[in-house]
């Protein structure tokens, strides 16, 4: 079970930071949620985002591909719908550079080793004191 | 009846799935075994052998995760396989492997599903692995006797999400006795009733008490017979594959 909680905070250049806080476990049944939070954030303005997974316990696959779709929200992309099967996407998704737009904050360490394993840290910025990270956008 | 006609369908994706994943090779001086348990009728773990001119004495094989589970994944799991074998035949070595697969999948984009994998080639003479990570849990080397245990480390990253990724070939020397297995998170993140995860030291700890008595298929059984216990009955979550291989000692 997962629980989002959101917030703004202002960068000190001026932009706006949505940041949202995971809680409890990302997981095939929760990651529909994260993207679905991380649109209408978007959506309602943010310039960024910072996921906070200090209270997240666990993060299976499915939270790769929540980054990952929530990575290509934030640089004005679409993601794939999951529900669309073998459509085929033109989109091929974000670049292959860091997602300036897109940070983590205090990952514990299973959803750290996931991060690690799987490359994502080397498309996420991943800090552990949040008041840097909010200053970093 | 809309239900009978399902399962009985998915018995069948079922059969055909199991029909992709190869007999362990068999070669003078070595065991593997390789275990594969979906979580449903159908699941997106799977490992591949390949053999390259066997006069040449080597065997390469790939352990891959997709995204996902049930029939989605099965599918990409079937469309990975064949990406993975088709490019193994045209690439340099495994880091080159993973990569030009990483290049169609992303083209593909089917079902926006993502996979790790592992692809290793195994100089049976020598002993000398070479291998690439492509998001996958680390392997597990075991010396000989049990006694001591690494866990390799390569650094990757998942295929099929970007469009140009690095990965770099890495090389370990299997001596006499020493063991690798390979597995998908489904083993590490086996829950009991409790929620609690079977974790990298119950893995490591079966794998050497495995290690230290007998040969890949040892390993192996060791590795699964400490899940069931440990979950003692709980439901299965997630696909769960083993990949070991041991060097003999003649």
């Amino acid at each position: 079970m997962l629980e989002i909680a959101t917030d703004r905070e202002t960068a000190p250049g001026g932009k706006s930071v949505a940041v949202m806080s995971l809680s409890g476990e990302l997981d095939a049944a929760s990651f529909g949620d994260v993207i679905e939070h991380a649109r209408r954030l978007i959506g309602d303005g943010a310039d960024g985002l910072l996921l906070d997974m200090t209270e997240l316990v666990y993060m299976g696959s499915s939270g790769i591909f929540a980054l990952h779709s929530v990575a290509m929200l934030v640089q004005g992309e679409s993601p794939p719908d999951p529900e669309q099967g073998w459509a085929a996407m033109h989109d091929a998704g974000p670049s292959s550079d860091v997602v300036e737009q897109l940070k983590i904050l205090s990952p514990q360490p299973q959803v750290d080793r996931v991060l690690e394993r799987t490359g994502m840290k080397r498309f996420f910025e991943v800090h552990t004191d949040r008041a840097q990270a909010v200053a970093s956008f | 009846m809309a239900r009978d006609g399902l399962d009985s369908e998915l018995a069948v994706a079922r059969r055909i799935q199991l029909s992709l994943l190869p007999a362990c090779p068999v070669a003078p001086g070595w065991t593997f075994e390789a275990k594969y348990v979906p979580a449903r009728e159908v699941g997106g773990d799977f490992y591949d052998f390949l053999y390259h001119a066997r006069d040449e004495g080597r065997l390469e094989f790939v352990i891959g995760d997709v995204t996902g589970k049930g029939i989605p994944a099965a599918l990409m799991m079937a469309h990975s396989r064949a990406v993975l074998r088709s490019e193994a035949h045209h690439a340099g070595g495994p880091a080159d492997v993973l990569m030009r697969a990483n290049r169609i999948l992303t083209e593909d984009r089917l079902a926006s599903l993502f996979l790790s994998g592992l692809y290793a080639r195994v100089d049976l003479a020598s002993g000398l692995v070479t291998y690439a990570n492509a998001g996958h849990d680390r392997p597990l080397l075991i010396r000989r006797g049990g006694a001591e245990y690494v866990e390799l480390d390569a650094p990757g990253v998942i295929l099929g999400a970007f469009r140009s990724i690095e990965l770099t070939d890495c090389v370990v020397q299997l001596d006499a006795g020493d063991t690798l297995a390979f597995y998908t998170d489904g083993v590490t993140e086996a829950r009991n009733g409790d929620g609690d995860l079977f974790g990298d030291e119950r893995l490591a700890l079966a794998a050497r008490r495995g290690a230290a008595s007998g040969d890949a298929r040892t390993v192996a059984l060791a590795i699964l017979d400490a899940i069931a216990d440990f979950t003692d009955g709980a439901a299965q979550s997630d696909d769960l594959t083993l990949v070991v291989l041991q060097r003999g000692w003649g």
